[in-house]
């Protein structure tokens, strides 16, 4: 019994100073943007390889996401023969949650294993102490670059994503499903508005945060050689992808009350 | 100047460094012997402004570098250069980038100076033309110029070498031991090398101290050390396995006693 509780409390601790290191590395990133000069260099090179290179895949998973869900849409609400509602569930759908979900998790798949791996890397073959000792501050030359390329991308990417997603969906709804194309974009254009694009949008302008601080802290930390970097880079993986999920939850919720749906 | 008081730290509650005591004077040559993972590494991260100790002083130019936090270090970190064991060579970049990082960092010199500096530098090592290359394409002893080139070219008045010449074949590890006399000397840099090579030790070396057991045990020119009577220091320099000196202990006591 006694060993129970001692497991859940060092559980519990543990948990504790994990979250007090990621806040400490987001913190010293603030400081760092505030108060230090930006490499463009490496912000530049961090745009090509988060924003550029992870554009195939988003696009890709958008436009699927996009047709399939019009599909499972058109199936039920032809039931009760709504078809042209189609549009605005799925513009609606992808816009505030389809879309920043699939994005952020794809990018914290591509990018923040990346992010990891490349630090955890610098790590063990003591790149950041030589860093370190040529007397530049990991975070400055590492993690800075890293958010404001991450800050910039994930917006962009979703809202290509979307705008995919949607093209897609009414391509698979007039030309497969046979729904009436006026119909369906005039009640697409009436149902959806501005806000739905904002909400989802300012969503990944929060998951970018989550997914540069949990990765570049997994990076940091890393210890013992490969097998650590291969750890590292799962972790940042799994750990990024389940705080974006619990977040957007209460984000949603928390925006729910700020823009009404 | 280098001041060290009774510096000591652990890992994980295992003592590693137990209170060292060590002073090294401007353009000295200390060389740190001892045996492999008792804390030489430790000791010259904590000279490079890398860990903070548990306990204990460190003093650089008489300012004590254990109150300092990471952005406070680096005015200090500018006065010394290190070699690491792997090199560290930044892989992301080219050897010229490598080379030239600190100068680039700074941002005091324009890029015809720092090409000029770089190549300068890249001679100095002998490894002249090589600026276009990735460090992968690079071999170790290579690896380790251009870290010296990377550690040298802002010119640091203190240089801390880690195991400059472990993993190298016999001729690579003289020339690198070559370059690092030759560096101290023209360059009149303080320079602190650990290893647990003897070869280097004495071609380097005018002082050589012994780490074991987290302490200095003894310290002294090299004839001194060579000459000294501790039979820790005699094993280790004469390469003596701790299972040979029992026996060869136990076989005189058997020996005296018949
Ligand atoms: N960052 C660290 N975390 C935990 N243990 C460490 C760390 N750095 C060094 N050690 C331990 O300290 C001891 C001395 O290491 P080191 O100084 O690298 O030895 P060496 O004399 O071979 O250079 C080793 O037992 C090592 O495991
Ligand atoms: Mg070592």
């Amino acid at each position: 019994m006694t060993a129970f509780f001692e497991m859940a409390g060092r559980g519990v601790l543990g948990f504790v100073q994990y979250l007090g290191e990621v806040a400490l590395l987001s913190g010293d990133s603030f400081k760092s943007l505030a108060t230090q000069r930006l490499r463009w260099k490496e912000t530049v090179l961090q745009l090509h390889a988060i924003g550029v290179k992870s554009l195939p895949v988003v696009l890709l998973t958008g436009a699927f996401i996009g047709m399939v869900f019009a599909a499972q849409t058109y199936f039920q609400f032809h039931k009760v023969r709504m078809d042209t509602s189609t549009g605005p569930a799925v513009s609606i759908a992808l816009a505030r949650e389809l879309g920043p979900i699939i994005t952020s998790l794809m990018v914290a798949g591509r990018v923040g294993a990346a992010m990891a791996a490349e630090i955890g890397t610098m790590r063990v073959t003591e790149q950041i102490d030589a860093l370190r000792s040529l007397a530049v501050h990991p975070v400055d030359y590492l993690v800075a670059p890293r958010l404001i390329a991450m800050v910039i991308s994930l917006p962009l990417l979703t809202a290509m994503s979307v705008l995919t997603g949607i093209c897609c969906s009414w391509v698979v709804s007039i030309e497969v499903l046979g729904i009436d194309s006026a119909y369906y974009l005039h009640n697409m254009y009436k149902y959806t508005d501005a806000n739905d694009i904002n909400t989802g949008l300012i969503k990944v302008f929060l998951f970018s945060f989550i997914i540069v601080f949990v990765s570049c802290h997994k990076g940091m930390q890393c210890e013992g050689g490969a097998e650590g970097v291969g750890k590292a880079t799962t972790e940042a993986v799994v750990n990024s992808s389940i705080s974006i999920l619990i977040a957007n939850f209460f984000a949603t919720m928390l925006l729910s009350k700020i823009i009404p749906p | 100047m280098i001041e060290i008081q009774q510096l000591c730290k652990s890992f994980k509650s295992v003592p590693v460094l137990q209170g060292v005591d060590l002073d090294i004077a401007d353009s000295e040559r200390l060389v740190i012997i001892g045996g492999s993972g008792c804390g030489k590494s430790v000791l010259l991260r904590h000279i490079a402004g890398l860990v903070k100790p548990d306990s204990g002083r460190l003093k650089i130019d008489g300012q004590d570098l254990t109150p300092l936090n990471e952005r406070a270090l680096n005015p200090i970190r500018r006065k010394i250069g290190v070699l690491f064991q792997g090199a560290a060579l930044f892989d992301s970049l080219d050897v010229f980038h490598n080379v030239a990082f600190s100068l680039l960092e700074e941002r005091t010199l324009g890029m015809p100076e720092i090409r000029q500096r770089v190549a300068e530098m890249l001679a100095a090592v002998g490894m002249s033309g090589q600026e276009g290359k990735k460090p992968a394409e690079l071999s170790g002893g290579m690896r380790k110029r251009i870290g010296l080139a990377r550690a040298l070219i802002h010119r640091p008045r203190i240089m801390l070498y880690d195991e400059p010449t472990t993993g190298l074949d016999p001729q690579i590890a003289d020339s690198i031991n070559r370059l690092i006399l030759k560096l101290a000397l023209e360059f009149n840099v303080t320079t602190i090398v650990v290893t647990h090579d003897m070869v280097s030790a004495y071609m380097v070396g005018n002082r050589i101290a012994m780490l074991h057991k987290g302490k200095i045990l003894v310290s002294g020119a090299p004839d001194q050390i060579q000459q000294c009577s501790n039979p820790i220091v005699q094993n280790f320099i004469h390469g003596v396995s701790e299972e040979a000196a029992a026996m060869k202990m136990s076989r005189r006591e058997n020996a005296s006693s018949t």
